[in-house]
């Protein structure tokens, strides 16, 4: 049988997306309220709402391109695992204060923590228009990497390809919400990982083991450098990943729709242990791609061409992952950037008094424009709109101060918040585009400029929260009520 | 993990948690081919079995 033939290929993946759709049409009953629609009733287990982290963490790119890094530095890259492993205990840290306070206040957006929060319009308003900016062509950015990897395996030519993943998804996003979003993240996400477990077992056999392939590799993958620069990337790729499954808008909103707090630390105790597995599939993945594809592949080349040389019946799983991938983070930013826009900018800005019934029409109708949207910078593809991607994890970074610092630091100011957050935005943009130097601090590589802008956030936001009044201790109180709070839940 | 103002156990080991894995690079120890994944997965365990004391701490079980 020829297992990469286009036909097959095609196969697969039409009864993946037939099973997809399946699901999404019979986990999506009674969505009646919009914190059905936005957040899934905050009624979701701890596996399926583990699964919805990872697979939205898991982007269109991540098996090739994670692949790739790991396979170009092999063990110098592990900053970007170990970000992973202190991430979930903040996780925990941060969901244990926001989901009560979700469930107090109605929250559905990180905005609506920062505004309420911090009473700033500002925040509010500026960090909701930011994040649909930033959200769009970075979930876009999914499409073109399916379109391109279903014309280069199944002969689907790419407009179609972007039109099918678009369509689908967009589809089942606008029909029933985050409660489409999680169930079907719960069927790519084990898609995703079963195929990396057979994929290591496959390549792992193929290089002769874990210690021949060591053995053979240059120890210049084998073993951590600890000069400046290697130091710079482990702490820039830690710092990213450390940051955006908590800040990036699409994933954050996971802290909303548990349904309780004993099932949040289920959450994140099983998070913790997928992570490490998701993570360990990359990192021998990419190694072992290094010793059987050889130096000098493309970055994202070279988990294709190992598994066309090591298991060539493992390639239309493998485009149906990359799919799945590539959904599971549309998905999420299409409900994370029109929850933003209907009740962020629409309610807060332009109808205040609107009903939770045209809120969610609101919300479908954004959801069919923000696909519309994925669609032409898809295929048109303009070149201004590649460049706001560069920025989406330095753009999140950005509300962490004002995050962890609004929940544990009673110090924590309106000002500070305010100030720090716009200028690390402000500066992340400047090393990015205009200036021709690093900047001062520099970590090297795409954290750069995030990573110094959200220095000078930290220093700009504590040294100004040190000096003018914080947010009044009475205002303060409504949400330390809901903290304190002992929960509650059956188990 | 803060009680009285002074780390408790868990607050000690979440210390040592956090100062094992930035001195990864430069940990003697992991400075051979063969450790640095398995170091790793190590850090990971120890890391979920000290965030299970954590959250069995912090939810008051």
């Amino acid at each position: 049988m020829n297992w990469g033939s286009p036909i097959f290929i095609f196969g697969c993946l039409t009864a993946y997306l037939l099973v997809t759709v399946w699901i999404a049409w019979r986990y999506s009953t009674g969505v009646a309220t919009e914190d059905d629609y936005f957040v899934a009733g905050r009624s979701v287990g701890p596996f399926a709402n583990t699964m919805s982290i990872v697979a939205t963490i898991a982007s269109g790119g991540i098996y090739l391109g994670t692949v790739g890094f790991f396979y170009q530095n092999g063990v110098n890259f592990l900053g970007y695992g170990y970000g992973f492993a202190v991430m979930v205990f903040a996780l925990w840290f941060i969901g244990k204060r926001l989901w009560p306070v979700g469930k107090k206040f109605g929250y559905t957006t990180p905005q609506d923590l920062y505004g309420d929060l911090y009473q700033s319009e500002f925040l509010r308003l500026f960090g909701a228009i930011g994040s649909i900016a930033f959200l769009i062509p970075y979930f876009a950015s999914n499409a073109v990497a399916m379109g391109t990897i279903l014309e280069n395996f199944a002969g689907i030519p790419y407009t179609w390809g972007v039109l099918l993943l678009v369509i689908v998804c967009t589809a089942y996003t606008l029909y029933g919400g985050m409660r489409a979003v999680i169930y079907t993240d719960v069927f790519q996400g084990v898609v995703s990982l079963l195929f990396g477990i057979t994929a290591v077992g496959v390549v792992l056999y193929a290089v002769g083991g874990y210690t021949t392939m060591v053995t053979e590799l240059p120890p210049t993958v084998t073993i951590q450098a600890s000069d400046a620069a290697a130091y710079g990337m482990f702490i820039g790729w830690f710092m990213f990943m450390f940051s955006h499954p908590l800040v990036l808008a699409d994933r954050m909103t996971r802290m909303y729709t548990i349904r309780s707090l004993h099932a949040f630390r289920q959450n994140v105790l099983l998070t913790g242990g997928t992570l490490l597995l998701m993570t360990l599939i990359f990192i021998l993945l990419g190694m072992a791609s290094l010793q059987i594809a050889g130096p000098g592949q493309p970055l994202d080349q070279a988990i294709l061409v190992t598994i066309q040389e090591t298991a060539p019946w493992l390639m239309a799983w493998m485009v149906v992952v990359v799919w799945a991938c590539g959904m599971s983070t549309l998905d999420s930013g299409l409900v994370g950037a029109n929850a933003m826009l209907s009740k962020d900018i629409i309610r807060h800005f332009i109808k205040p008094d609107i009903g939770q019934v045209q809120i969610i029409r609101i919300g479908r109708v954004a959801t069919a424009v923000f696909g519309l949207l994925a669609i032409w910078i898809a295929l048109v593809r303009p070149p201004y709109v590649w460049e706001l991607i560069k920025l989406v994890n330095m753009y999140y970074m950005q509300f962490l101060p004002v995050l962890i610092g609004g929940l544990y630091w009673k110090r924590a100011s309106k000002l500070g918040a305010e100030v720090g957050w716009a200028a690390g935005v402000l500066i992340g943009i400047y090393y990015t585009f205009i200036s021709a130097t690093p900047p001062p601090i520099n970590v090297g590589g795409p954290p750069a400029p995030g990573f110094f802008g959200l220095i000078v956030n930290v220093v700009l936001f504590v040294g100004i929260s040190l000096i003018v009044s914080p947010i009044p201790a009475s205002h303060r109180a409504t949400f330390e009520e809901a903290w304190s709070t002992k929960e509650q839940s059956p188990t | 993990m803060i009680k009285n103002g002074k780390p408790t156990v868990n607050g000690w080991l979440f210390i040592v948690f956090l100062v094992l894995v930035f001195t990864t690079p430069f940990n003697p120890v992991v400075a051979n081919p063969y450790l640095p994944i398995p170091w790793y997965i190590l850090m990971w365990i120890g890391g979920i079995w000290l965030l299970n004391r954590i959250t069995r701490e912090e939810s008051g079980q």
